[in-house]
């Protein structure tokens, strides 16, 4: 075993002690896991990228860390199973995630000739794809009797004003905003132009319409950390609320987790490598990389409720039933829920603006 | 080289002396005397501190300086005192520890000018800093009693940054900054792009080709390290065709116009200030294609190109913008406050 240890940092989500440990066995070095909440982890990523190997975070982060010029680009022809991740074998991922509002990732995966990044292949992306899913909302029975017979499922349930007093969202402004979005245009309330990227005067229509229901008592509250929304989903507080899909799978019984009419709203996390990475270490990071991608790391995830990329590997490592529940029999579930994206998570241009609006929003008070 | 030197002390200068005036007659003075010696390493922040001033007219009189040949940059941070050969034996001197002329003696007047302009150019860094982060409000009172001047003083500098757009005053006249949003910045950009060309065309005639081969030449020296060009460096080379070069227009209501178009600017400094460096390959080849189409006199060539890249600019500072809102929150001094929403 070398004695040098590669830093990954990242979100509690990937990097767990299970994965940590299986790792190192795999690849015979040592590896540290650092979790941070996803603002901290961002900054570190920018102001301190010495401080770390590979980020293991949202696409976004990516993208952003990228126009800062803390990062590297992956060299594609060190991944020997790179042409799978992208090829036919992966049910047409790299289509669906290249189209969308919001930051469809494979509009922005490739590093292109000129050193941005773009759609046109190459043999450099920004990041390594990993895990990927598709969010909408949990309803639990209680509101059962307040449903249609054969309604259909609509983001306009967390708006909605039969379910006055039963509703939780998220407190996080980039993705609470694009679910309040969609819900705001599901029930006509107003409509957005690029629903991937609000204007300033849809921001401030969008929070009027939230103030203005959470006056009337409409909100049961809002969660930060997704094991506070399962304890909500429990107590009953809320009965139609925003919740990550893994979450609600790892929950089973617990509540419906919703098919929106308008589609869901989407993301692919992934592995991206410090731009001072040192040389004595790059070998490592790319072993680290070939990893994530060698099957057992995406069944790992894909039983937590989550999608992983390489499919084909990560087929061997997964049981026949876990395997169809996730992906059908030849990737069908996996086509039809990618396939109806309604919105990427993004980072706004006018990120700091939503945010600003939407604590205003979560400070506003009865009138 | 022989400096005159000035005592700001015993006579003070003229009244069109500014303060950038004052730092720099304070600097020669004190290098006639031989306090500082040649090579002396000269940095902004120590002597703005013992001047009493703030640092933008120290880095303006040693900018001055530097174009007089007075003094050097060298391969570190600040100046060198002396000529070119000196730049190659910095000095450090202890800028705090050396006598310098207590240049608060100077007339009422004066000091009431100085006190002014340290409430501005303080000011102006302060919000620079802040506008990308949210909406403020900048207490009159308490920006008087930081820097120990009166209420008038304090408005004067206000209503300065008013006329420049950094500032607004809103429906209960408070004073306001921020946010500045994408959609200000692209709108602005917009106004600039059609402008500047249009300054660029009048001011070309006053162009000389030496002038004009040097801005190449630096740019051509600077590309080296372009992919992490320092904040200073990256000012500079805006300021120079974005300011310089185009106030040499005849036409002043269109650069008054453009002082007004200035806004975005500040995400760029935070965004350069927040990350010590950017990467400004970019901007730097299309400064270097303008200047190139301009040594071969093809005017219309160098507007289409400022056009081009003022639009391309527009795109990288939305970027910048949003890179800021996930740095910390700046530090806000006392006579600024978060402001909610008038609504």
């Amino acid at each position: 075993m070398t004695k040098d240890t590669l830093v990954v940092i990242g979100t509690s989500g990937t990097l767990t002690q299970k994965i940590a440990a299986r790792a190192q066995t795999d690849l015979g070095f040592a590896i540290r896991f650092e979790p941070l909440d996803g603002v901290e982890l961002q900054r570190r990523v920018v102001l301190e990228p010495e401080s770390f190997d590979i980020v293991d975070h949202w696409s976004t982060t990516a993208e952003l860390a990228w126009f800062a010029g803390v990062l590297q680009p992956v060299d594609c022809t060190r991944l020997p199973a790179w042409s799978d991740v992208i090829g036919p074998d992966s049910f047409g991922f790299l289509e669906l995630i290249s189209d969308g509002y919001g930051a469809p990732l494979g509009k922005t995966l490739f590093v292109q000739q000129d050193g941005t990044l773009g759609p046109e292949r190459t043999d450099q992306v920004v990041m390594v794809p990993t895990v990927h899913n598709c969010d909408s909302y949990a309803w639990t029975d209680h509101v059962g009797p307040l449903l249609e017979k054969g309604e259909q499922e609509s983001w306009g349930w967390l708006l909605d004003p039969r379910f006055r007093g039963k509703v939780a969202l998220s407190g996080h402004a980039s993705i609470s905003g694009l679910e309040a979005a969609l819900a705001a245009q599901a029930l006509g309330l107003m409509t957005f132009k690029d629903i991937g990227n609000f204007s300033v005067s849809e921001i401030d229509d969008l929070t009027e319409i939230l103030i203005d229901l959470k006056q009337r008592g409409h909100f049961r509250g809002f969660w930060y950390a997704p094991h506070d929304a399962i304890k909500m989903l429990k107590n009953r507080d809320g009965c139609v609320q925003s919740v990550w899909a893994h979450e609600v799978h790892q929950n089973p019984g617990l509540a419906h987790y919703a098919t929106p009419k308008e589609g869901y709203r989407a993301w692919v996390d992934g592995l991206f490598l410090s731009a001072a990475l040192p040389r004595a270490r790059t070998d490592m990071a790319y072993a680290y990389l070939n990893w994530w991608l060698s099957g057992w790391p995406g069944a790992e995830l894909v039983r937590n409720g989550t999608f992983s990329t390489n499919p084909a590997a990560i087929h061997a490592h997964l049981g026949e039933g876990d395997w169809l529940k996730s992906f059908g029999q030849d990737g069908e579930r996996y086509k039809a829920r990618f396939g109806n994206v309604a919105v990427w998570n993004a980072f706004m241009d006018e990120h700091t603006y939503l945010t600003r609006k939407w604590a205003e929003f979560l400070s506003a008070g009865a009138k | 080289m022989l400096i005159e030197p000035r005592d700001v002390t015993q006579s003070p200068p003229g009244p069109e002396l500014s303060l950038s005036e004052i730092a720099r007659s304070a600097i020669e003075t004190l290098s006639a005397e031989g306090a500082l010696p040649k090579g002396a390493v000269l940095l902004e922040g120590p002597i703005a501190d013992r001047l009493g001033m703030s640092r933008a007219p120290v880095r303006t009189a040693l900018q001055n300086m530097e174009k007089d040949g007075m003094v050097h940059r060298f391969d570190g941070r600040g100046y060198v005192l002396g000529d070119a050969a000196d730049a190659g034996r910095p000095v450090r001197v202890n800028l705090r520890e050396i006598a310098w002329p207590d240049v608060s003696e100077h007339p009422t007047q004066r000091r009431d000018k100085m006190a002014s302009d340290t409430v501005l150019d303080n000011l102006q860094d302060t919000i620079t800093g802040i506008i990308a982060f949210g909406r403020f409000r900048i207490s009159e009172a308490a920006l008087a009693a930081n820097f120990n001047v009166s209420r008038a003083v304090a408005r004067e500098a206000l209503f300065h940054l008013l006329k420049r757009g950094l500032v607004e005053k809103d429906l209960r006249s408070h004073w306001i900054t921020g946010p500045l949003t994408a959609q200000a910045t692209r709108d602005l950009f917009a106004i600039r792009a059609v402008l500047e060309p249009l300054a660029l065309r009048s001011a070309a005639p006053h162009f000389s080709q030496a002038e004009l081969a040097a801005s190449r030449q630096k740019l051509e020296q600077l590309s080296s390290q372009a992919s992490r060009l320092e904040a200073r460096a990256f000012d500079d080379v805006e300021r120079e065709l974005h300011e310089d070069y185009l106030s040499k227009s005849p036409n002043k209501p269109l650069l008054l116009a453009l002082t007004q178009t200035r806004l975005p600017t500040a995400a760029n400094k935070s965004f350069v200030q927040a990350m010590g460096a950017l990467d400004a390959t970019q901007p730097l080849a299309e400064h270097a294609a303008i200047f190139d189409a301009l040594v071969a006199e093809d005017v219309p060539q160098a507007c289409l190109l400022l056009e081009r890249h003022v639009l391309a600019s527009a795109d990288r500072t939305a970027r910048r913008l949003k890179l800021l809102s996930i740095l910390p929150y700046p530090k806000l001094p006392d006579y600024i406050t978060e402001a909610q929403e008038s609504r």
